[in-house]
């Protein structure tokens, strides 16, 4: 079986920490101040898009430990509880990471499908795991239109991330 | 061998992630410091990124102001009419306060400087309602200041970095304001629950809230000084809930307050009786 060797040079450094690159930066735009009414509260849910969607089409580029890593620096962004977002993001990376063949070069509306299955599994998850932490029942409104937003607007992070893997891929 | 070895790594992640939401809940001091020392890192990016954000909402703003120059100026003038009038009256307050205080060897309250922070992250989502300002330690700013946008209470700091300080807003589920009602002076607790509207608890027995009360801090347990607006009562469905007065979507800057709650009394040293004048 022939191994892939890592790449060393700086066009393969640089498809290497783009995918990581592109989390960490959605990340911080959730975490951005826009002045809009209540905005902040149900703001869409952009880091876990990237984890999604390198999981499934660069998952070399994503192990676990990164995901991890993702997940634990919007854990300190939001300053609730530590973990809660590692942990997340951690298990998507991995569950979809193991069914990326029902996504991968697949019509876009099964991407975005399997992006609003995601998406309503972790916020359901992560409203319970917050609520258990906090002892106290958190407004799943929020959580429920935070979903939607999320799903909407998830086209446009898989057209930027498109452009990314056009760069990234060999 | 590698299929074995990514299994281990990540039943190991999971443990180190299920082991830090606990830890986090017992030791949340050290929490708050490793928190503050990633504000500090990620303060300069957020700084950068929500520049241009600021940039559009002010021009946004500014062509709004143009479109309503005149109507505003109107405004403006006749607010100004009516401001002076208040500052001769507060400048005549003031004195008499001054005055009455000496009278009865009352201790000031130790409001020092003001500390003014811009918003650069709001984070918390349905989570945590918590923003993030650019101001720590290193300007003065310290964990439980009272927290204010120029005129109404927004939170308190909650976590305070070097360079970034996070303020947990009154409407998170955490956030406890002693208050009072400005109408009849009763004492109770404002508290978030994540949602827009919090609600006052341990209201005593008798007291009545009405709608359109306007909640004020109490000055109670010295972390808020006293009588700063907070909200006012409004009915909802779930029965008499608080709307905080600050506008939380347009906050660009806070203003952190550092107050320290005036010391007790010292026993009063023997000496010359206070004479009154008699009339």
């Amino acid at each position: 079986m022939r191994q892939r060797t890592a790449d060393w040079s700086i066009e393969g450094t640089i498809k290497a920490v783009l995918p990581g690159l592109s989390a960490f930066l959605c990340v911080m735009l959730t975490a951005v101040p826009y002045g809009v009414p209540q905005l902040s509260i149900v703001m869409p849910w952009l880091g876990i898009m990237p984890i999604y969607y390198w999981s499934i089409h660069e998952p070399r580029y994503l192990p676990y430990w990164l995901a991890f890593l993702v997940g634990l620096w919007q854990d300190m962004l939001t300053g609730g509880a530590l973990g809660l977002f590692a942990l997340i993001f951690l298990l998507v990376r991995h569950f979809v990471g193991r069914q990326r063949l029902l996504f991968f070069k697949k019509p876009f509306l099964v991407g975005w499908c399997g992006m609003a299955l995601v998406l309503m599994g972790a916020s359901a998850g992560g409203w319970l795991l917050a609520s258990l932490y906090e002892g106290a029942l958190l407004p799943a409104s929020a959580f429920v239109v935070q979903t939607m937003l999320s799903i909407m607007i998830y086209p446009l992070i898989a057209w930027a991330m498109g452009g990314l893997w056009l760069v990234v891929s060999d | 061998m590698r299929f074995w070895g990514q299994r281990f790594s990540l039943l190991l992640l999971i443990a180190v992630a299920i082991g830090l939401l606990i830890f986090s809940r017992t030791d949340t001091d050290t929490v708050d410091r490793v928190e503050a020392v990633a504000h500090d890192a990620g303060a300069p990016f957020l700084d950068m990124l929500s520049r241009p954000i600021d940039g559009l909402q002010s021009l946004i703003g500014s062509l709004r102001s143009l479109v309503d120059l005149q109507a505003e100026n109107e405004s403006l003038k006749e607010e100004m009419q009516r401001l002076r009038g208040w500052e001769a009256v507060a400048r005549r307050l003031d004195h008499e306060n001054q005055v009455l205080r000496s009278f009865l060897n009352a201790k000031t309250e130790g409001l020092g400087p003001v500390i003014a922070g811009r918003v650069i992250g709001d984070a918390g989502g349905p989570y945590v309602r918590a923003v993030l300002v650019n101001a720590g330690s290193q300007q003065g700013v310290a964990k439980g200041q009272a927290v204010t946008d120029g005129r109404y209470v927004i939170g308190q700091v909650i976590t305070a970095g070097r360079l970034s300080a996070r303020i947990l807003l009154i409407t998170d589920l955490n956030s406890r304001v002693p208050v009072m009602i400005e109408r009849s002076g009763d004492r109770a607790i404002l508290a978030g629950d994540n949602s827009p509207l919090p609600s006052l608890k341990f209201l005593p027995v008798g007291a009545e809230l009405q709608e359109g009360d306007r909640i004020l801090t109490s000055g109670d347990g010295g972390v808020f000084p006293a009588r700063l607006p907070v909200g006012e009562a409004v009915i909802t469905p779930d029965g008499l809930k608080i709307r905080p007065l600050v506008d939380f979507a347009r906050l660009e800057y806070a203003l952190i307050l550092d107050y320290h709650f005036p010391e007790l009394r010292e026993p009063v040293e023997e000496g010359p009786a206070l004479e009154v004048a008699a009339p």
